[in-house]
């Protein structure tokens, strides 16, 4: 059933649990073929039910908790981060933030079906002060579901399955370049993105001390918790309302801009 | 944004390693008005 699924018939449950476990701390690590293919081992003998699914359900679980109580210690600083890669940082908090709330507690039962929110919500729920207990409840009943759904797919279909995953042993050459080729053509872009962005390392920068003028703060996420705090003196500027922001800077003189 | 502020002719400058700078420089900070914060939703019991 192809050298995949050997390798997971040999290494078992801990090798479901430590796939599982990178997927849910948000690397791109594609545990839903894992569970897949644990399905159709159990289907064939290989592979305990039982030890499959709590292999799955405790990876899940435990990089969920971890990434519950980043959100809770960090306030927002997580989210931020994890919106670094969205094209307007500011808005991805806020439109994250206000989604989950009005779908209320129960997208932890469907996130994990839904690539990008299975890792924004954990943080989100401890971010935005979900009870512990609640939080471990639904997302536990979350988990449940979508390793049980995909083992049961994996169990039910384990003859299409093995056809597909000896396809993909046999066109293993042809899987590695085109991998290598994904590879190259992303270090291209952030290559031509490093390039397209050099006009921005124009603008000069200056030591704390040095500063002499009105002084703006432009964090995306500095607004966020109750303690935080910002250089005496400054003033918010909010990369989203620049356009109306522009008409009250003071153009004669030098302004200052920071982030964290 | 600086570099979109000088585009429009503002003398648009970055403090160098930003706030964490500015703190480790020992330098003044103050807590952000309330006013001015962004109030999220959060599902803390009140």
């Amino acid at each position: 059933m192809g050298n995949w699924a050997e390798t997971l018939a040999r290494h078992g449950a801990g090798l479901l649990f430590a796939l599982c476990l990178v997927e849910a701390l948000g690397l791109p690590v594609p545990a839903a073929v894992a569970l897949l293919t644990a399905g159709a081992l159990v289907a064939l003998g290989k592979l305990a039910l039982l030890n499959a699914l709590l292999a799955g359900i405790a990876a899940f679980l435990l990089g969920d908790v971890v990434y519950f109580f980043l959100g809770r210690s960090t306030g927002w600083w997580l989210l931020g981060i994890l919106c670094r890669v969205s094209t307007n940082p500011d808005s991805c908090i806020l439109t994250s933030a206000e989604a989950f709330y009005r779908r209320g507690r129960a997208v932890l039962l469907f996130a994990k079906f839904v690539p990008g929110l299975n890792t924004m919500a954990p943080p989100l729920a401890g971010s935005m002060r979900m009870p512990f207990v609640q939080f471990l409840l639904l997302d536990l009943a979350g988990i449940i579901l979508y390793v049980g759904v995909y083992i049961g797919v994996g169990f039910a279909f384990r003859d299409l399955l093995a056809t597909l995953l000896d396809t993909m042993g046999r066109a293993g050459n042809v899987i590695e370049s085109i991998l290598f080729l994904a590879f190259l053509a992303w270090v291209s872009y952030r290559l031509w993105l490093t390039w397209k962005d050099r006009v921005y390392r124009a603008v000069p920068r200056v030591d704390s001390a040095d500063v002499d003028g009105p002084v703006f703060d432009v964090r995306s996420h500095g607004y966020y918790d109750a303690d935080s705090q910002r250089i005496q003196g400054s003033q918010r500027l909010e990369p989203n309302s620049l356009p109306d922001a522009i008409a009250t800077l003071p153009e004669a003189e030098k302004i200052y801009l920071y982030c964290t | 944004m600086a570099h979109i502020l000088r585009e429009k002719g503002f003398d648009a400058r970055v403090i160098r390693g930003g706030l964490n700078a500015w703190k480790k420089a020992g330098l003044p900070l103050e807590d952000i008005p309330a006013d001015d914060m962004v109030k999220l939703p959060t599902f803390a019991r009140r």
